[in-house]
């Protein structure tokens, strides 16, 4: 059997660990300036839109409430449920705390945070 | 030998990219509305998909049982039938065996029968009001876990008492999915039920699940990270269900001892224990305690670690959370809390 030379493997070696070095690089920046918002109804997930790419305000007009859309961030900016808990609660730029307006079934949330997997709270 | 070492390496890492490329696990997450809160599960493994499907339906199958205001419920038939005892699945008799050892232990701080309580401040209601003294008094007559009877499968209230179980439920319902996970050899899945977070294993990546603390006096900031793999982790605070009357904030957790909100001088009260629906209940025990009946409630029965934030800017830690628990910001001066045997 023919040997591999020590030179070879180092080659090989090198080039394995630039290919995963590329690979984590490129699998890390894909939609990393992505702010992708996401609005639910009753769990049904009904809009989808990327803060990031914003650049005029407008609103998204539900049934029981209004969402306003700006750039890089994301409102509830009126609702008709007693507590108005959600207007309350202003804007949203990050993952970790989405607006609930639980009367009306209505989630507004950023797609999740690096690093946190869920929030405790006082809501319960 | 140097040569061997080289090869080693090529083998690892071909290992280790072959991995991270092949055996990502299913993955399958829902949101539901149920219970009065908003739930999120995510589940990794074989039959994810299938996995949170039952899921899913085991909770809506719960919220009709469990519900207050659902008058075709099991604990509004409890309610209804008060003065004589009525069987009870054992979904709720477990949930009553449970809360009547916190009510006791807490020396009824903890009290299932604050329904009529609650009804009367009509709380995430449009009929949310501050009551007289006269009509506080008279709900508080029927308030008293001592006269929840328990015989076997069946249960007796006292002639006009009502129960309502919103402060173990929804633990309750989380241990319940967990359960569900394991037995079908989910060994990674997240649970969060408005607030009460249960965990099943470590992320699919082997690493903790990292759980935010909010921060109860700006809601929208986080006060600390826990790292947790198989556990539940619930938190009781007064800073999201509320109303302003006359500029005054009245909070959602009422004392059965005064019948009005708490004033026990906590802001948020987090329990970390393995079984979620002790960490539900527990968690609106210890808040209802105060700080010294907290620690001490701690301190004698133990099985479970808290994190108290108090109305003086202190963050009060139970040593078995050292390690696992890492503060956000300064806006809180952390102390930890030491057993009876500790420093």
């Amino acid at each position: 059997m023919r040997r591999i030379s020590n030179k070879a493997l180092l080659i090989i070696f090198a080039a394995l660990l630039i290919a995963s070095a590329v690979w984590i690089l490129i699998a890390g920046s894909i939609k990393q300036d992505e702010l992708l918002a996401e609005i639910y109804v009753e769990g049904r997930l009904v809009h989808t839109v990327d803060l990031s790419e914003v650049t005029e305000s407008y609103t998204i007009n539900l049934p029981h409430n209004t969402i306003l859309v700006e750039p890089g961030q994301i409102s509830m900016s009126s609702a008709d449920c007693p507590d108005q808990l959600c207007v309350r609660q202003g804007v949203i730029k990050s993952g970790i705390y989405p607006i609930i307006c639980l009367p009306n079934k209505v989630e507004v949330r950023i797609a999740r945070e690096s690093g946190i997997d869920a929030v405790t709270g006082g809501r319960s | 030998m140097k040569r061997r070492l080289l090869l080693v390496h090529i083998v690892a890492l071909l290992a280790v990219i072959l991995s991270s490329c092949s055996a990502k696990p299913e993955r399958a997450e829902s949101t539901v509305f149920a219970m009065d809160t908003l739930m999120y599960l995510e589940v990794y493994g074989d039959e994810a998909q299938a996995t949170v499907a039952q899921a899913v339906e085991r909770l809506y199958f719960l919220d009709g049982l469990l519900s207050a205001v659902n008058e075709d419920s099991e604990v509004s038939k409890i309610n209804k039938s008060a003065g004589g005892f009525v069987d009870v699945p054992d979904e709720i008799l477990e949930q009553l065996n449970a809360a009547q050892e916190v009510s006791r232990r807490s020396g009824g701080a903890f009290d299932i029968s604050v329904l009529p309580l609650v009804t009367l401040w009509g709380f995430g209601t449009e009929n949310a009001h501050v009551p007289s003294d006269e009509e506080i008094e008279a709900a508080r007559r029927y308030v008293d876990y001592r006269n929840i009877e328990l015989s076997g499968s069946s249960v007796k209230l006292a002639e006009g008492m009502s129960i309502t179980l919103g402060a173990i439920a929804k633990g309750y319902a989380s241990q319940t999915l967990a359960e569900l996970f394991e037995g079908r050899g989910i060994s990674s899945a997240l649970v969060s039920l408005g607030g009460n977070v249960q965990v099943v294993g470590s992320k699919p990546d082997g690493s903790k699940w990292r759980i935010a603390l909010q921060d109860p006096v700006n809601a929208g900031e986080t006060a600390g990270v826990l790292e947790l793999s198989d556990m539940a982790a619930v938190t009781s605070g007064g800073y999201e269900r509320y109303f302003e009357q006359e500029g005054k904030i009245y909070h959602h957790i009422l004392d059965p001892k005064t019948g009005r909100p708490s004033e026990s001088g906590l802001l948020s009260v987090t329990i970390v224990c393995e079984n979620g629906m002790t960490a539900d209940a527990l968690s609106t025990a210890l808040f209802l305690l105060g700080e010294d009946g907290a620690i001490e409630y701690w301190r004698n029965y133990g099985g479970f670690e808290a994190l108290l934030i108090t109305d003086d800017g202190r963050m009060l830690v139970t040593e078995g959370l050292r390690g696992s628990f890492t503060q956000s910001g300064d806006a809180y001066t952390l102390e930890y809390v030491y057993g009876n045997g500790g420093a």
